[in-house]
């Protein structure tokens, strides 16, 4: 009976989605080659074999072709990073018989960005979500557009992998560094949300004393190392 | 950045804690420079 009405709140969802572009999240498990009906911008509706990452919106099968992910490249390697991320979307297609639909994410920023780029400015602090992380970058979702993050915008020091210090799903606070709400660019920093450790770090520090740390890299003779700061 | 002494075999490895002697700080050039005294806690390596 729960399970039921559970089942018919979500597809009150994906109607309201499908119709009145309501923007819906959900965790993104697989990804899929499927034959996909795409209805065009002239109206006409168009079969294609594409990959598509899998969404598992309250147990309804929502299928996100690749290039409605609206991320720089479709291809299978790009759209792996997105597994286990929680995605927002709005749905194109739905069909109840085979309890699966089909959603544009692209769609759902468009509208984000919309809405949220206007409220912010310069130097305002804000969370982004993390969608995806790579040894030297990590993309984070924030105010509707997918923003890169090298590492020299996140830490202060030596990082050899951010998948030690970063996970999918993670939020982050970050400080809008540029917006502009004409051409829809946002530049952002992690780093600079933290307190630089180098301004007093004489008083953290004192030449001849030792000190515990952590090994975080190497090269041919010398060792790379974090030493936690005095706050 | 720590520099290794020359008769270490096996440098510490990343996850190894160890303890340093402050040699000198660098602030205008993000640096401070350190040498090895002692490896605390090894990370396990598999054969």
């Amino acid at each position: 009976m729960i399970e039921e009405l559970e089942k018919q709140i979500a597809w009150q969802n994906i109607n309201t989605s499908e119709e009145k572009n309501k923007i819906l999240s959900g965790k993104a498990i697989a990804i899929e080659s499927e034959r996909v009906k795409l209805t065009k911008e002239d109206g006409k509706i168009q079969e294609e074999n594409i990959n598509c990452i899998v969404v598992n919106f309250k147990n309804i099968k929502v299928l996100i072709p690749g290039r409605e992910l609206g991320i720089e490249k479709d291809d299978k390697k790009t759209i792996r990073n997105l597994i286990g991320s929680e995605i927002k979307f709005i749905i194109i297609e739905s069909d109840k018989l085979t309890n699966t639909a089909v959603a544009s994410r692209k769609k759902a920023m468009e509208r984000i960005k919309g809405i949220q780029l206007k409220k912010y400015e310069k130097g305002d602090l804000i969370y982004a979500k993390i969608i995806s992380v790579s040894p030297k970058y990590i993309t984070v979702e924030c105010l509707g557009i997918d923003v890169k993050l090298k590492i020299s915008d996140l830490e202060y020091g030596y990082v050899s992998n951010l998948n030690n210090l970063y996970q999918v799903g993670d939020k982050i606070k970050v400080i809008v560094k540029e917006i502009d709400n004409e051409k829809q660019t946002l530049k952002i920093s992690h780093k600079d949300t933290k307190e630089d450790p180098y301004i007093n770090i004489r008083k953290s520090f004192t030449e001849g004393g030792e000190y515990l740390a952590t090994v975080t890299g190497f090269s041919d003779n010398r060792s790379f190392c974090f030493i936690k700061a005095r706050s | 950045m720590a520099t290794l002494p020359v008769w270490l075999e096996i440098p510490p490895l990343p996850g190894d804690m160890i303890i340093v002697k402050v040699k000198k700080i660098i602030p205008e050039r993000r640096k401070i420079y350190s040498s090895l005294i002692k490896t605390v806690r090894r990370e396990t390596i598999n054969d």
